[in-house]
C-alpha cells in the first residue's frame, strides 16, 4: 500500500474533530516520508491498517465511544444545544425585526388614516348628501304614491258604491236616472272578456243590467262624459247577467237596454267576447262593433246610421238587419245575411263562406273571400244587377247553371263576387208571368 | 513482553527522551522500539497528550524542501518528568523487592 492509500483511508476512519485530523495526517506523512520512499510499503505496513490505526485514534481524540467491534457512536446532544441556541437566537431576531415590521406597518397605516381624513369626510358628506336626496325623492314618491292610493281608493269606494247599489236588485232594469247620469247621445262600451247584449228600452225605460262578478284586480265604470256613456271593464269575465239557464261564466253578458231613436254613435269594443243585439232600433246612431275572437250577431235591428262590424276567427250573422250601409268583415269564419234591408253591403273575409239571403240591397254590394264560397240570394230580377264575378279555381253558377270561372251581366246595382278556390252562386226571384221575355234574356 | 506499560509509563518515557534532546515523531519511535515493544499509533497519542498538557511544543524545521516536526520539553515538562522519575524510582525499588524475594515481615 502506498502512502497516498494509506493516509486517504486513515482519514476514512478518523472521527474527530478537523483540526485534530489534520494533526493526525500530518504524522503519519511525515513519519512515512522519514523512513525513505525505498522503506515506504514495509513502514506502512508495520503502523498496521489504517482503520484500525483510525479507531484506536478515534478512541483517543474525540468523545466518541468506539465499541469493541468498531463500531460508534455520536453523541449529537451538544451539536444540537449549539443548534437549538441557534435556532433561538435567529427566531428570536426573526420574530423582533417581524414585530419592528409590523410595528412600522401599523404606524404607516395610523400616518395613511390620518392623512385620508379630509377624503374621509368629504366622502361620508357626499354619502349624507346623497342619502338625503334619495331620501327627499323616495319621500316624495311615497308621498305621491300615497295620494294616487288614495284617490284610487275612494274612486273605487265611490264605485263600489254605487255599483252596490246596482247589485241589490238585479231583476228589474234599471234606468239611467237611477244612475243618477247626466242624459247622453253616444254609447262607447269597453270590456275586455265579457259579452255585451244590447235590448231596446221596455215600456219606454232604458238602462243599462250591469252585474259585477270582479276579480280584485278588475275595474269597472259606468260614466257619462262629453255626451257619451262609458261603460269601461277590464274584467274579463265581469259584466254581466246570468241569462236563463245558461249558467256559469259563459252566461254571463253585460246586458244595456238603450231607447229607440236618441243616439249618435254607438261603440262596442270586447277584446274576445261576443257582441249581440236583438231588436234594437237607433235610427239616428252609427253603430261601430268589434271583437277579436268572437261571434257579432245581430237580430231585428234597425240603423239610422252606418253599420260597421269586425271580428277575427268568428262569424258575423245579421237577420233582419236594416240600415243605410254595412261593413262588415272577419278573418277566418263565415259571414251571414238573412233578410233585411241594407242599402250598401260590403262583406269581406279570408277563410269563409258569404252567404246572402234575401237581403234587399239598393245600391251595391260586395262580396270578398280568399277560399270560400260566395252564395248571394238576391232580392230582385237578374237584370237589375250589374254582376261581377270571378273564381280561380271554381266556377260560378246563376240559377244552377254553371258560366265558367268569370261571370259578368249588365244592369243598374253593381254586383261584385270574387273567391278564389270555390264556387260562387248567384240566384234570383222568378220573373213574373208579364216579365217573361226578360227573364228568358237573363237567364242566358 | 508479558508486560505491559501504561500511559503514565510511556509519558514518562517520552518526555525523558524529549528531554535528553529534541526530536520528531519518527526518530522517537525508532528510539523507543528499540528499547520497548511500541508502535507509532501508539506513540503519536502520548505526544498529542503531552503538548495539550503544554509538556513538550512542537516546531518546524526545513529538510530537504519539506519540514520536518521537532518535539521539545517544556519547564512543566522538565518538573513533571522529575515527578515521574521519584515515582518510578519509587515504583521500581518495590517491584525489585518483590521480584528479588527480599520481602519480610516486618516490611
Amino acid at each position: 500500500m502506498r502512502k497516498e492509500e494509506f493516509l486517504k483511508r486513515l482519514e476514512q476512519n478518523l472521527v474527530m474533530d478537523d483540526p485534530e485530523k489534520e494533526e493526525v495526517l500530518r504524522y503519519y506523512a511525515e513519519y512515512i516520508e522519514e523512513a525513505g520512499q525505498e522503506n515506504e510499503e514495509k513502514v506502512i505496513d508495520e503502523i498496521g491498517s489504517p482503520e484500525e490505526v483510525g479507531r484506536r485514534l478515534s478512541a483517543e481524540f474525540s468523545e466518541t465511544e468506539v465499541a469493541d467491534d468498531g463500531s460508534w457512536t455520536v453523541d449529537f446532544s451538544e451539536m444540537i444545544r449549539e443548534f437549538s441556541s441557534a435556532v433561538e437566537q435567529f427566531a428570536k431576531k426573526a420574530w423582533e425585526s417581524a414585530g419592528n415590521a409590523v410595528n412600522a406597518f401599523g404606524d404607516r397605516m395610523e400616518e395613511g388614516w390620518k392623512k385620508s381624513e379630509p377624503a374621509r369626510n368629504d366622502a361620508a358628506a357626499d354619502w349624507t348628501r346623497t342619502m338625503q336626496e334619495v331620501k327627499k325623492t323616495t319621500d316624495k314618491v311615497l308621498q305621491e304614491t300615497r295620494e294616487t292610493a288614495k284617490k284610487g281608493m275612494d274612486e273605487a269606494r265611490k264605485a263600489f258604491t254605487s255599483l252596490k247599489d246596482i247589485l241589490e236588485d238585479t231583476t228589474v232594469p234599471y234606468e239611467f236616472a237611477d244612475f243618477d247620469l247626466e242624459p247622453f247621445h253616444k254609447v262607447k262600451v269597453f270590456v275586455k272578456n265579457c259579452p255585451v247584449v244590447f235590448h231596446p228600452a221596455v215600456d219606454g225605460k232604458f238602462g243599462a243590467d250591469v252585474r259585477l262578478f270582479l276579480r280584485r284586480e278588475d275595474e269597472i265604470s259606468v260614466t257619462v262624459e262629453n255626451d257619451t256613456l262609458v261603460i269601461h271593464s277590464t274584467a274579463s269575465a265581469g259584466i254581466g247577467r246570468l241569462t236563463g239557464g245558461a249558467g256559469g261564466f259563459g252566461g254571463q253578458a253585460a246586458e244595456i237596454y238603450l231607447p229607440a231613436g236618441v243616439y249618435e254613435t254607438v261603440e262596442v269594443t270586447t277584446t274576445n267576447a261576443r257582441i249581440e243585439a236583438a231588436g234594437l232600433k237607433l235610427e239616428d246612431a252609427e253603430v261601430k262593433l268589434k271583437t277579436g275572437n268572437a261571434k257579432i250577431k245581430l237580430v231585428n235591428c234597425l240603423f239610422g246610421g252606418s253599420l260597421q262590424a269586425e271580428t277575427g276567427n268568428a262569424a258575423i250573422e245579421l237577420e233582419e238587419v236594416s240600415a243605410p250601409a254595412a261593413v262588415l268583415y272577419t278573418v277566418n269564419a263565415p259571414i251571414h245575411v238573412n233578410g233585411g234591408s241594407i242599402a250598401a253591403l260590403n262583406m269581406e273575409t279570408s277563410n269563409g263562406a258569404l252567404n246572402v239571403a234575401d237581403c234587399a240591397v239598393a245600391s251595391k254590394l260586395t262580396a270578398e273571400t280568399a277560399n270560400g264560397p260566395v252564395r248571394l240570394k238576391l232580392t230582385e230580377t237578374a237584370e237589375i244587377y250589374r254582376v261581377t264575378a270571378d273564381t280561380s279555381n271554381s266556377a260560378v253558377f246563376v240559377d244552377g247553371r254553371r258560366m265558367g270561372p268569370h261571370y259578368e251581366a249588365p244592369g243598374r246595382i253593381p254586383v261584385r263576387a270574387n273567391t278564389g278556390n270555390a264556387r260562387i252562386e248567384l240566384s234570383f226571384p222568378q220573373p213574373e208571368a208579364d216579365a217573361e221575355d226578360d227573364d228568358t234574356q237573363t237567364e242566358e | 513482553m508479558a508486560f505491559q506499560i501504561g500511559s503514565a509509563l510511556l509519558d514518562a518515557c517520552v518526555l525523558a527522551v524529549v528531554d535528553s534532546r529534541d526530536v520528531y515523531g519518527y526518530e522517537l519511535t525508532a528510539q523507543m522500539k528499540n528499547v520497548i515493544d511500541v508502535s507509532e499509533s501508539t506513540l503519536y497519542p502520548v505526544l498529542r497528550r503531552l503538548q495539550k498538557e503544554e509538556y513538550v511544543l512542537t516546531y518546524d524545521s526545513p529538510i530537504n524542501g519539506r519540514n520536518r516536526r521537532y518535539y521539545t520539553i517544556t519547564a512543566a515538562g522538565k518538573q513533571q518528568l522529575e515527578i515521574y522519575r521519584a515515582d518510578w524510582e519509587t515504583y521500581r525499588r518495590g517491584i525489585d523487592t518483590l521480584m528479588k524475594g527480599e520481602v519480610t515481615e516486618n516490611a
